[in-house]
């Protein structure tokens, strides 16, 4: 999944657009109190942001009324908050530096780095965590499943899917992708665009998972988990 | 007295049944378990001169096509027209229940929403403007507890008004967003044009929805070419522009929807933490523990049901003894002699040797009521999916799979359980695999006759292991030939673990245990009869019986009986498994239930009181048979024809005498063949 920026925003512009994406993820929707609080800043400085980003129809936004994204809004702030998780998971997976080190990096880099890198990224960061052991040939494997058409589902499916986090992590749905039935299936029980779904562990051979969504508790298998694209936090 | 239909839905686990029970009275199951409902069910009720008829519809989540409860559920509501439909929300989880009614509304039913729970969900600090809710969605809600018969006159005063209420069109209702409305506007449009009857029925825009969702069963009663072509194009251009699915789109807009109104009529006062429920998936689900602690409430099912169930067992044992020898005693001399025989023989032998597994029936069903009632049994499903999802089948056929080792009927009925039909059919289907508790009493009488002391623990483990591992081939090959079909997605619920209140569980195990003895009263009474006179029936003339004792009249009577004479019949059948005439009549006579193979052999080689412990039985055995016979015969009892109490209830759970006979003659057939190259091989061999 290649994205492409319709509308470049500034660092900070951008800052603003993820905590609406995680506020509106868990409550619904955003309060401008809510961002100023979680954002460290003053309440005036967050209304001259919301007017920018009104204006360039990422968010609904009135004076003194809740704060949606619009589509357009959330797939912008989808794909930081994809580049962010990425970075990180890379940082701490692959290069095994510390927690909160790769967090401070992850988000400065979030802004900046370009997504066919972050993809590569997150192709590397599979690879390393399907051969605890890999010893050569890196680079060609990685240019070998750019190629082949039939990349893990994982990959296919966008860099990160429910089956991939851990347990007690969070993330966002962006997109079901599976055919028929089971997407709607999927979708019906909750598990649609925009959701915040937990994982809350995993049955004792690893598969089925448990996770909540929407207030409830779910189980699915990994198979199903798969379709479900997301952006972790 | 005017009369009115109400129709009940709601989704699994909200507590649609309780409430179905407070409203008609009716002694009926209770459970805390996905899909528990599965059949229709209706009550009815009387209030404020009104005769209201209820309607359980099968508890679903959505309203799609792509299940048979979901179709079964929507159709009632479009074909049959309720006055009105209770949606039975879980208001303790809020979001997704509505789901389900924003997609009743569509169908412009008139609806009354139950706010079940309530009391769990203002425990849980969720407070709700059920004032400003109700003028969201235009419907009258009434806060009931089902389980504590709370608000039932409430909900039954807005059921009557708003059947006698003049249907307004609705002006609330989900809107779509700009584009999909656009297409849905544009195939109302060619619906106009289309066959009137259709439109009239299902309401136009619902219609729309639909076809632009590309319900399969819409799309097939849509005919018209001009419309196929306009929701062709309708799909191909949202496809284009959203990126996705026009229905998995509108999904989603229906739960924004709900966010909205939930957000402006719903305030939580405390942040979800931690609760005990959590605390005890973490443990019952973990990765080590959760299988050890699965198999150690499967053994304590096993032992309640099979160990301390043998006590009351044994008492009524005791009392068809009892019963069969005071009709014997008090008998008038000489007088239709075989009346006494078919009472006491056939009647009594026949449904008495079913009731006395009632104790142990009694005692499984009220395990697994406590299982299903606390919501373990969704945690159970949970941990086995992983195994039994390579054989084809759902996490949940572990359990009636289970109890088939204790006894395939109580077996047959716990496949209740599994929501899908194919799934069902397979375990059904392989569940007399699983020896059964009767057939031990063949090994208990072989395995000591044919191999010696330190062969015989081993001997035993292997027939169960084959049974074991057929099952599981059955299982398979079933699934990929008959049972084709994609496997169900497992995506399943794991409600919240709740304490099981005793009347839920009493009224579920007296409901399954009424069906049970029903059964025994009506199918097993007349096919015992049926035996009884196969096995009695030509009698053996006068002049042959002089000058034979009473064993030698019984051993010649049987052999000159229906049985006996088919027994003989399939002799040259039977001969290339190693089996002779005797063996065959006993197989015949094992139909009726698998321990009679034993009294059956007693009688054929004239032992006093046969059983399975009996050494001059055993003796028989050895001096006639060779060992591979032997095997070869608990081989075949494992595997072939089902006793006639599981043949009825196959019949019962499927519906269909196809699936009980395809049953029959399917494990008859296989039970041939294993059985065959079996002696064949060991014959060259041994």
């Amino acid at each position: 999944m290649v994205l492409e920026s319709t509308q470049s925003l500034s660092a900070s512009l951008e800052d603003y657009l993820q905590a609406i994406f995680w506020t509106v993820a868990a409550k619904g929707v955003a309060r401008a109190k809510d961002i100023a609080r979680q954002l460290g800043v003053k309440a005036s400085s967050v209304t001259g942001a919301l007017q920018t980003l009104a204006e360039k129809r990422f968010v609904h936004y009135q004076p003194y009324e809740a704060i949606t994204l619009t589509a357009e809004g959330f797939d912008e702030a989808a794909r930081v908050a994809q580049r962010h998780f990425i970075v990180r998971e890379f940082f701490v997976t692959v290069l095994g530096l510390d927690e909160a080190i790769a967090e401070k990096e992850a988000c400065r880099m979030e802004h900046c780095l370009g997504d066919d890198i972050a993809q590569r990224l997150a192709m590397l960061m599979e690879f390393v965590k399907a051969h605890p052991d890999m010893e050569s040939g890196v680079s060609q494997l990685l240019a070998e499943r750019c190629r082949s058409a039939e990349m893990p589902a994982s990959v296919r499916s966008g860099p990160v899917t429910v089956a991939d986090l851990r347990s007690g992590q969070r993330a966002v749905i962006v997109a079901v992708r599976s055919g028929g039935a089971l997407a709607r299936r999927l979708v019906d029980m909750g598990l649609g665009r925009g959701a915040l779904v937990e994982v809350e562990g995993v049955g004792p051979t690893g598969d089925p998972i448990r996770v909540r969504i929407r207030g409830y508790q779910l189980a699915l298998r990994r198979m199903e988990a798969a379709a479900i694209s997301v952006v972790g936090r | 007295m005017k009369s009115i239909t109400v129709a009940l839905a709601g989704n699994p686990n909200s507590g649609k049944t309780s409430v179905f029970n407070m409203l008609t009275g009716a002694r009926q199951h209770v459970g805390n378990y996905p899909g528990v409902t599965v059949e229709k069910k209706e009550g009815q009720c009387t209030h404020r001169g009104w005769r209201i008829t209820f309607v359980d519809l099968p508890g679903t989540y959505s309203l799609t096509a792509y299940s048979t409860e979901e179709l079964i559920a929507r159709s009632y509501i479009q074909e049959d027209r309720p006055d009105v439909v209770v949606d039975v929300v879980d208001a303790s989880n809020l979001e997704r229940n509505l789901y389900l009614a924003t997609q009743i509304m569509e169908m412009d039913a008139p609806m009354v929403l139950a706010f079940n729970m309530s009391d769990l969900a203002k425990r849980r600090g969720l407070e709700f403007d059920l004032t400003q809710l109700s003028q969201l969605l235009q419907m009258p809600i009434v806060p009931t507890v089902g389980n504590k018969g709370q608000g039932r006159t409430e909900l039954l005063d807005a059921i009557v008004e708003t059947a006698g209420a003049e249907r307004k069109e609705r002006t609330h209702r989900v809107t779509y967003g700009g584009e999909i409305e656009d297409e849905l506007l544009r195939i109302e449009q060619t619906l106009g044009q289309a066959d009137g009857g259709v439109v009239a029925r299902y309401g136009r825009r619902w219609l729309a929805i639909k076809l632009l969702e590309q319900d399969e069963d819409v799309t097939s009663k849509i005919r018209d070419p001009e419309v196929q072509e306009a929701v062709g194009q309708s799909v191909a251009h949202l496809r284009d522009i959203l990126g996705d699915e026009p229905e998995i789109v509108m999904a989603d807009r229906r739960y924004g929807f709900i966010s909205g109104a939930c957000q402006e009529t719903i305030q939580s006062s405390v942040e979800r933490r931690h609760d005990v429920s959590d605390t005890i998936d973490a443990v019952v689900t973990n990765r080590i523990l959760g299988l050890p602690i699965f198999l150690m409430l499967m053994y304590v099912v096993f032992f309640l049901t099979f160990k301390v169930g043998s006590y009351p067992m044994e008492w009524l044992e005791t009392f068809f003894g009892a019963l069969a020898d005071g009709i014997t005693r008090h008998w008038p001399e000489g007088r239709a002699g075989w009346l006494q025989s078919l009472l006491v023989d056939g009647v009594i032998g026949g449904v008495g040797g079913v009731l006395v597994f009632l104790p142990n029936i009694l005692l499984l069903f009220m395990a697994i009521a406590l299982l299903e009632d606390s919501g373990y049994m969704a945690r159970a499903a949970f941990v086995m999916d992983r195994i039994m999802h390579k054989i084809g089948l759902h996490g949940k056929s572990f359990i009636p799979m289970l109890i088939g080792f204790g006894c395939s009927v109580p077996a047959i009925m716990a496949t209740r359980i599994l929501e899908n039909r194919r799934n069902r059919l397979t375990t059904i289907m392989v569940i007399p695999l699983m020896s059964c508790g009767a057939r031990l009493t063949i090994y208990a009488l072989f395995i000591p006759a044919f191999f010696a002391q330190q062969w015989q623990g081993p001997m035993l483990w292997l027939i169960y292991l084959i049974g074991i591992v057929l099952g599981i081939v059955a299982a398979k090959v079933l699934r990929l030939t008959v049972f084709r079909g994609e496997t169900t997605p497992f995506v399943m619920e794991l409600p919240p673990y709740r304490m099981p209140t005793s009347k839920g569980v009493l009224v579920h195990t007296w409901q399954r245990a009424w069906l049970y003895i029903r059964k025994a009263g009506t199918i097993i009474l007349a096919l015992s009869i049926v035996l009884w006179f196969a096995m009695n029936f030509p009698r053996l003339p006068a002049d042959r019986l002089s000058g034979l004792d009473a064993q030698e009249a019984r051993q010649q009577g049987l052999r000159y009986s229906t049985v006996g004479r088919v027994g003989s019949a399939v002799e040259p059948v039977l001969q290339p498994l190693g089996f002779d005439w005797k063996i065959g009549t006993a197989l015949i006579g094992s139909v009726a239930a698998k321990e009679l193979f034993v009294s059956q052999l007693g009688i054929i080689y004239a032992v006093e009181s046969p059983d399975e412990d009996s050494p001059s039985l055993r003796e028989q055995l050895r001096t006639n048979y060779t060992p591979l016979v032997g095997f070869c015969v608990m081989l075949f009892c494992l595997i072939s024809a089902p006793c006639v109490a599981t043949v009825a209830m196959a019949r019962q759970e499927t519906q269909s005498w196809r699936w009980a006979l395809f049953q029959f003659f399917g494990l008859t057939g296989l039970a041939y063949s294993v059985t065959l190259v079996v002696y064949q091989v060991g014959r060259i061999w041994l």
